[in-house]
């Protein structure tokens, strides 16, 4: 800038310099030069006068109680942090010159309330969440509650995962049957009988697709969803007894009961269960529960195989299936003959092969069958047996063909 | 005249007053207030005003103390600020832009000397606060602290962060602008 300093300015500055701080009188200053005597006069002298305001204090009455009222000051407004040596503190002092231009956050009135709002809105939507957990249909929460249900089945990060929720889902769906059947019309109570179903096929879709679910999960997810099935035909068979409802309540609870049973007679739920829990095997009992229709229930005579014959004989003389030759059954069981969903039964304790119109010689066949595959495939588990496919499925397409 | 600009005796009351010596403070604070009132006071106008705002200045540098840092600058020019920040505030809250009030010099003009007589003589206080706080708020500065508190311009340059050519122009061009606002005022 001093490249643009006029020649004016540079004698107004040497001459301001004389009078202000070296002591020269004005007219000494005007004298070296008159050339510039009309300009320089009146702000050398203007310049004087400023400098006798420096005699201009602060007001007696202030200057007495100044240091007290300081001091009151100082002890109503202490001080908001210590000063702080450390390294830290060098650096966010640093830190602060850097960046002067940016001004500092002020908390104003208008942005307490905001924080203050966000907060309720903040505690409102927890309480939302928290209540609509309990909700059932029909009520203002539970589309909240079935949303973060589809949140957290979007979220599990697996098919196992996904089963697992999914099962949850499924017994929480249950659970809101029964809350509505209490409470409820019956028309709440025939969509949460319908979301019920929903959920479960849903659930035993991860049951029966092996794909992205490792066995260990699958089963564990079997044994999950079969153990909850159980609970669940319990409870339903304490309400049915405990409620007293019309003709149309009930139907609806007990297609519910007739649904579970059947799904518990699902046989990709049996194969992942642990032997202790597998429900049919031949030779094992097994305990049916009662119905209101005892009289349906129909003990049937096992058909007779027909007697050996020297071609079955010829082969070996055992009772093995692929040694039967003529002699295999010229009746099987019909599936429609076999304990289903909709077949219902009186509460018997009896061994299951006394109730499937099982051949005699088949049935005694069947464990020496096992052994054999045993004996076969060493690795084979020793839980073997409840993997067995069910009784329908024999002859299995695997085995040997018949004889000629 | 000259202002001795590092005053050593202020030292050991500044080190003690960081460390929270409210008395040390005390001292800085009748040392520094008449300074800080006149700077305060021809920049208002406002004699009630110029002491609260004086308080201020002083209350704020007792809080931020800590946080001062000794990077050569005198401790009369860390208060010169904040109380340049509070003056600002204080214009910034009763609507008033400093720039706007400016007056921009035109041909050299011609002083009455009997009005600058009377200035002087009558110690017009008052009057000389009017003109100067029509001035911008770099002109005030220059003005009271190159005449009034008789900072050098290396001072003045170190104070309001420009270059030393720079001040002398502020300077000059400040003095001329005073000059044409005392002027109107008379007429």
């Amino acid at each position: 800038m001093d490249e643009h300093i006029s020649p004016f300015d540079l004698i107004l500055d040497r001459c301001l310099e004389f009078v202000t701080g070296e002591g020269h009188t004005v007219t000494d200053c005007l004298a070296q030069y008159p050339d510039q005597r009309e300009s320089l006069e009146p702000l050398l002298k203007l310049a004087l006068c400023l400098q006798t305001a420096q005699n201009i204090s602060a007001p007696a009455d202030f200057r007495l109680t100044a240091q007290t009222r300081m001091e009151n000051l100082i002890a109503a407004y202490p001080r908001s942090h210590k000063h702080n040596h450390s390294f830290s503190g060098t650096i966010q002092g640093i830190a602060k010159r850097l960046r002067p231009a940016i001004p500092a956050p002020q908390v104003t009135l208008r942005w307490r309330l905001a924080g203050l709002a966000m907060i309720l809105i903040l505690f409102m939507a927890v309480s939302s969440v928290q209540a609509s957990a309990n909700s059932l249909p029909g009520q203002w929460l539970y589309p909240l509650k079935r949303t973060l249900e589809n949140v957290e089945y979007d979220l599990a990060g697996s098919n196992a995962a996904q089963g697992n929720v999914s099962a949850k889902h499924t017994r929480e769906r249950f659970n809101e049957v029964v809350g509505l059947a209490k409470t409820q019309p019956q028309q709440e109570l025939a969509k949460a009988s319908s979301n019920f179903q929903d959920q479960l096929k849903t659930t035993l879709n991860y049951v029966d697709s092996p794909k992205g679910i490792s066995d260990r999960d699958r089963s564990a997810l079997s044994s999950r969803v079969y153990g909850d099935l159980k609970e669940e035909e319990k409870e339903l068979q304490a309400l049915l007894h405990e409620i007293r409802a019309d003709y149309a309540y009930r139907r609806d609870l007990n297609n519910l009961l007739v649904l579970i049973q059947g799904k518990l007679a699902h046989d990709k739920l049996w194969i992942a269960l642990p032997p202790d829990q597998t429900p049919w095997i031949p030779g094992l009992s097994l305990t049916i529960r009662a119905t209101e229709e005892p009289s349906r229930t129909t003990t049937r005579t096992p058909t007779p195989l027909p007697k050996n014959t020297a071609a079955s004989n010829s082969v070996g003389g055992t009772h093995e299936p692929w040694n039967w030759g003529s002699e295999w059954p010229s009746e099987w069981p019909t599936l429609e003959e076999t304990p289903g969903p909709d077949t219902q039964w009186t509460e018997i304790n009896q061994p299951w092969s006394t109730m499937i119109p099982l051949p005699t010689q088949m049935a005694t066949a069947i464990p020496t069958i096992y052994s054999k595959i045993e004996t076969l495939i060493p690795s084979l588990p020793k839980d073997i047996t409840t993997k067995i496919p069910s009784f329908p499925d024999f002859p299995h397409p695997d085995w040997p063909p018949e004889e000629p | 005249m000259q202002k001795i600009f590092v005053d050593n005796t202020e030292i050991p009351l500044l080190k003690r007053a960081i460390d929270g010596d409210s008395n040390a403070f005390g001292e800085l604070y009748m040392l520094h207030l008449d300074p800080i009132y006149r700077y305060i006071y021809f920049r208002i106008n406002d004699t009630n005003d110029a002491e609260d705002l004086t308080e201020q200045t002083f209350l704020k540098a007792w809080q931020a103390l800590p946080d001062y840092r000794d990077i050569g600058n005198p401790f009369s020019c860390w208060l010169y600020r904040i109380a340049h920040n509070l003056v600002i505030d204080y214009w910034r809250s009763k609507k008033i832009d400093l720039i706007d009030r400016s007056v921009h010099p035109g041909e050299w003009p011609e002083i009455e000397s009997n009005l600058l007589k009377r200035v002087i003589e009558a110690e017009e206080a008052g009057a000389l606060a009017r003109a100067i706080s029509r001035l911008t708020a770099d002109q005030q500065q220059v003005i009271l602290l190159r005449f009034v508190e008789g900072y050098n311009h290396a001072e003045i340059a170190r104070i309001l962060e420009k270059s030393e050519g720079a001040c002398r122009m502020l300077q000059n061009r400040a003095l001329i602008a005073l000059n044409q606002i005392l002027q109107g005022m008379q007429g």
